[in-house]
């Protein structure tokens, strides 16, 4: 009982945690929970200040969100999440992603490797500079030559959700590649981020029509397929509340004289697939008020994984922010941040570095960048037109010009 | 649509401001941000301001309070204005007026009222070797040749001081400016050179007197400081970056102002003449015959009883004038420029010591009201022979931009740019004398250099601009203080390595409006994927910020494009 109560303190905490403080936490459950104070502050330090570092992680102890262990010195000292914590503190980033912006600048040797896919969601919000990548340790497979099963057994030896993401992602001709070149440090596999979720979507589909994740084991299927049915009926960015999608879809069920009206379908195990399973990926979001109404709604990105929209659908609506978004002579790139769909700047973010992180971000494209975009798979004339479909006015030609003759 | 919506700043937390510039709003919003504001750059669709110590300082001074400056953010901003702002517009402006500098009976004092503040800054060794002795428990004195440089570090040390020493005047010398100039041309200051004079002069006031006035070329600094020099009427130094300048001076004191041709004096290296109104050259007051020995020349300081200094091309200032002027904080001081940036970064030292930013005005505004050319920037990426490119490649790392920069290509399209150019005046300059005599070889030209006496050298210059040469060579000469108001193409064949005020201060040669309105030209030729291309990089980086835009074209779609226009 004591201990609940604590954690329901703590969780308070978490809620009030302001954004630096969230930046610390981030930083550490990156790194599983615990990371050596060392390393914490060489990434740390690269955006912050020392005077920062240290009111963030008074505070931080003082709430008991944040235990230092191992010696004193700076050499043996850890920055470490109370384990009881770990689950408190992902489920509330993963309801607000947008806290994770800061991490744009993050280095791959900088993160470390994760199996579970929700994990992998949040290495694609915070690794934007480098397209989405799977990590793997240089220790693990030194620089042989490694089998594509080998890669598999390395990534998918956390859960079976991953072994499943795997085995729906072998056949990716990146993936391919990987197995075939030598690595000296990390390697990577790059997806472009909404095809990434549609295979996310599916994998994830699939696993919940062989499981039992409404309720029925034995009718399991037909659960799913009825609910992704009643889903992707909904209105695109309309809220709907939890009680009236569920009663509405029963409704349906008893209307149209389903054979299937038996399905069992409440709310508690709805909720779960949403919050937990969907809203991961981004393909809903939902919103909790005063602790009890529950809403959610589908995005646009969900109607794409649904199958309700192509990517033409999709990639329109990402470009569909005219005037928020403006490329200059002198190779800076300039948008509206909170205006923008955020797979616009993680795209952008592939061919260009992140200069500035703000209301207006500012990202600089240089020869180097432009050389990141082609390593990550990018042509130069993706990039260029990627660049004129959103740019007011078109793209400066001194900047079109340069990405081509640097590409070559 | 709300008004929110329309309205054209957005408020970044570091403290720069973005202002949209087709926005309905920009002017209202420019003139208002700019009292508290520094114009960092002006890309084509967003001016960048920056709010930094000085400018809220030189804001704090005006009489603008912090809740004055949050007013303007708050009218004028898009998205809610970040937390730390207005915390930090507050403090800094606070800190202003704590500190003054006051004189009495040719003593100088820093005082406060907050006897903490006072002691802290008795205690600290860097501003006390400043000071002769505490007075009072809220009163300093101040050594009489440390004014600036106790300025100087009290603002490093985030303490601005509000300078009311005032400044002594100088002897009383009447000028005044000709409605008709000499040459029988109607002449008046136009609406940007009177705002920069006001801004300056300050109805002088202790907040006016000293500063930096920084206008594109072409737009004509110099009226600006015969303005300034008619508003005190006082005996008047001006520093040029050259003997060219100092002729241009000359011309223009004797063209449109009431000062009589005997009271204009030349202190050069063939004239050392000291009258009301002295021009010099920094070149000669950093002159000593030893390198170890005294400046002699920066007696001229003494020589007569000045009322202000005028710096021209201000960013150009030498080291050792950076600590003479530092003394002469009594003085008003005047610092002009097209481009305060400086390759070594001492931007900053300019404000402590002349004086902050008084004012500034975006290139491409005063291209859209017609007072400077509209200009087309275009580079010419060109290859290398193989010959060249193995030589490149076998070279280190420092021969290499000479290879490339001098990569004889570069002549076919000089020719055919020149072609092209057959009716225009057109300067062709570079930074390495072989191939600029090489390049006048090809077309008989004309060749001027620093070798080149001055009376050769005015005499082809006017040549040029009566029109009877339409083609000059120039080496790095004509970096500054070059005044051919013809020109209308430049080709820039090799430069300073990467550096961004000697591109612009070339562009600027062709600046000035031309008579038909017609547009100049701007060509680089650069040898592609070379230290020479990665310079041009960087070179073009302090126009691109001003909204400029440079075409790329390939030298052979150049060639051919010219070729098929000549058939």
């Amino acid at each position: 009982m004591k201990q609940n109560r604590e954690i329901r303190e703590r969780k308070k905490e978490i809620s009030k945690a302001s954004n630096l403080e969230k930046v610390f936490l981030s930083f550490i459950l990156m790194n599983k929970g615990k990371i050596p104070a060392i390393k914490f502050k060489r990434i740390y330090l690269d955006r912050y200040s020392l005077w920062e570092l240290q009111e963030t992680e008074k505070k931080l102890v003082e709430k008991g969100l944040v235990v230092k262990s191992g010696e004193k010195t700076s050499k043996g000292l850890s920055y470490e999440v109370p384990r009881e914590l770990i689950e408190v503190l992902s489920e509330s980033f993963l309801s607000s992603p947008s806290d994770f912006d800061h991490i744009m600048q993050l280095e791959p040797s900088q993160v470390a490797p994760c199996g579970e896919y929700s994990i992998l969601w949040y290495l694609w919000q915070m690794d934007s500079e480098y397209g989405f990548h799977l990590f793997r340790k240089k220790g693990e497979v030194g620089t042989q030559r490694i089998s594509q099963k080998k890669i598999e057994e390395l990534l998918a030896t956390k859960s079976e959700e991953t072994r499943f993401f795997i085995s729906v992602y072998k056949a990716l001709p990146a993936l391919k590649s990987l197995s075939k070149r030598k690595y000296k440090k990390w390697s990577n596999v790059l997806i472009s981020p909404h095809r990434f979720v549609k295979d996310i979507f599916k994998f994830t589909y699939d696993f919940l029509r062989e499981g039992n994740e409404l309720g029925r084991e034995d009718v399991g299927k037909d659960n799913i397929e009825f609910f992704f049915d009643e889903l992707s009926a909904l209105d695109t960015g309309r809220w709907y509340s939890l009680d009236f999608f569920v009663s509405n879809a029963r409704a349906t069920l008893f209307l149209s004289n389903q054979p299937f009206r038996w399905i069992h379908f409440d709310e508690k195990n709805v909720w779960k697939i949403l919050n937990q399973k969907l809203k991961v990926v981004g393909i809903v979001e939902t919103f909790m008020e005063n602790g009890d109404k529950k809403f959610f709604r589908l995005t646009k990105l969900g109607m794409y994984c649904l199958g309700e929209i192509s990517e033409s659908d999709l990639l329109e609506d990402m470009t569909s922010h005219m005037g928020k978004f403006m490329v200059h002579p002198n190779f800076e790139v300039t948008v509206v941040s909170n205006e923008l769909d955020p797979r616009v700047l993680l795209e952008l973010a592939m061919f260009s570095r992140p200069e500035k992180l703000d209301t207006m971000s500012v990202f600089r494209i240089t020869k180097d960048t432009v050389g990141k975009g082609k390593r990550l798979g990018l042509t130069p004339s993706e990039m260029t037109a990627f660049l004129k479909e959103r740019c007011k006015g078109g793209i400066p030609q001194n900047v079109e010009y340069s990405i081509l003759d640097w590409s070559h | 649509m709300s008004l929110k919506s329309q309205n054209p700043l957005i408020v970044q937390s570091d403290k720069t401001l973005l202002l949209e510039v087709e926005s309905p709003f920009y002017e209202s919003a420019r003139d208002e941000i700019s009292k508290f504001a520094e114009l960092e750059k002006s890309l084509e669709y967003i001016h960048t301001f920056r709010i930094s110590p000085i400018s809220l300082w030189n804001a704090a001074a005006s009489g603008m309070k912090g809740e004055d400056v949050m007013d303007v953010l708050r009218r004028y901003t898009r998205y809610p204005i970040p937390g730390n702002i207005e915390f930090e517009v507050n403090d800094y402006i606070s800190r202003f007026g704590k500190l003054k500098l006051k004189r009495k009976e040719e003593k100088i004092f820093l005082e406060s009222q907050d006897i903490a503040l006072i002691s802290e800054i008795w205690r600290n060794k860097k501003v006390k070797k400043h000071l002769t002795k505490r007075m009072e428990k809220t009163v300093l004195e101040v050594k009489p040749e440390s004014r600036g440089e106790i300025k100087h570090v009290l603002i490093q040390i985030g303490h601005p001081v509000e300078d009311l020493a005032g400044y002594a005047e100088g002897e009383h010398y009447p000028i005044t400016l000709l409605e008709k100039t000499k040459g029988g041309m109607p002449f008046s200051l136009r609406k940007y050179q009177r705002e920069a004079v006001s801004v300056f002069y300050s109805n002088a006031g202790p907040t006016g007197g000293s500063g930096t006035v920084v206008l594109p070329c072409g737009a004509g600094k110099t009226m600006v400081g015969l303005g300034i020099m008619s508003l005190l009427s006082q005996n008047t130094l001006i520093l040029c970056p050259n003997v060219i300048g100092v002729k241009q001076w000359i011309e223009e004191i004797r063209d449109k102002t009431t000062v009589k041709t005997e009271d204009v004096g030349e202190y050069t290296g063939e004239k050392k003449e000291i009258k009301p109104i002295t021009i010099t050259t920094y070149q000669v007051l950093t002159w000593r015959p030893k390198k170890d020995s005294e400046f002699p020349h920066f007696t001229l300081f003494q020589k007569r009883n000045w009322g202000l200094i005028v710096y021209d091309e201000v960013h150009l200032l030498p080291a050792p004038v950076f600590k003479v002027t530092a003394n002469l904080q009594a003085k008003r001081r005047l610092g002009l420029t097209a481009t305060l940036i400086r390759e070594d970064g001492k931007e900053k030292d300019v404000f402590s010591l002349i004086g902050p930013k008084k004012y500034d005005i975006s290139w491409k505004v005063l291209e859209s009201q017609g007072w400077i050319a509209t200009a087309e920037c275009l580079e010419i990426r060109v290859d290398m022979t193989p010959d060249v490119k193995m030589n490149y490649s076998l070279v280190n790392e420092r021969k290499r931009y000479r290879i490339a920069a001098e990569n004889p290509i570069k002549y076919d399209i000089i020719k055919d740019i020149v072609n092209r150019h057959a009716d225009d005046n057109i300067l062709v300059i570079g930074m390495y004398l072989d191939q600029l005599r090489k390049v006048a070889d090809i077309f008989k030209a004309h060749i001027i250099t620093g070798k080149t006496p001055r009376r050769e050298r005015e005499r082809l210059y006017d040549s040029f601009k009566r029109g009877e040469i339409k083609l000059l060579i120039l080496s790095k000469v004509a970096n500054f203080a070059l005044d051919l108001p013809d020109a209308n193409v430049a080709i820039q064949i090799s430069g300073t390595f990467g550096s961004r005020q000697e591109e612009a201060q070339r562009l600027g040669r062709i600046l000035r409006p031309k008579k038909d309105g017609s547009i100049a030209r701007f060509y680089s030729i650069v040898t592609r994927g070379t230290k020479d291309q990665d310079y041009a990089e960087k070179r073009q980086l302090f126009l691109t910020e001003q909204g400029y835009k440079y075409t790329i074209i390939d030298g052979t779609e150049f060639a051919r494009r010219e070729n098929s226009e000549t058939k």
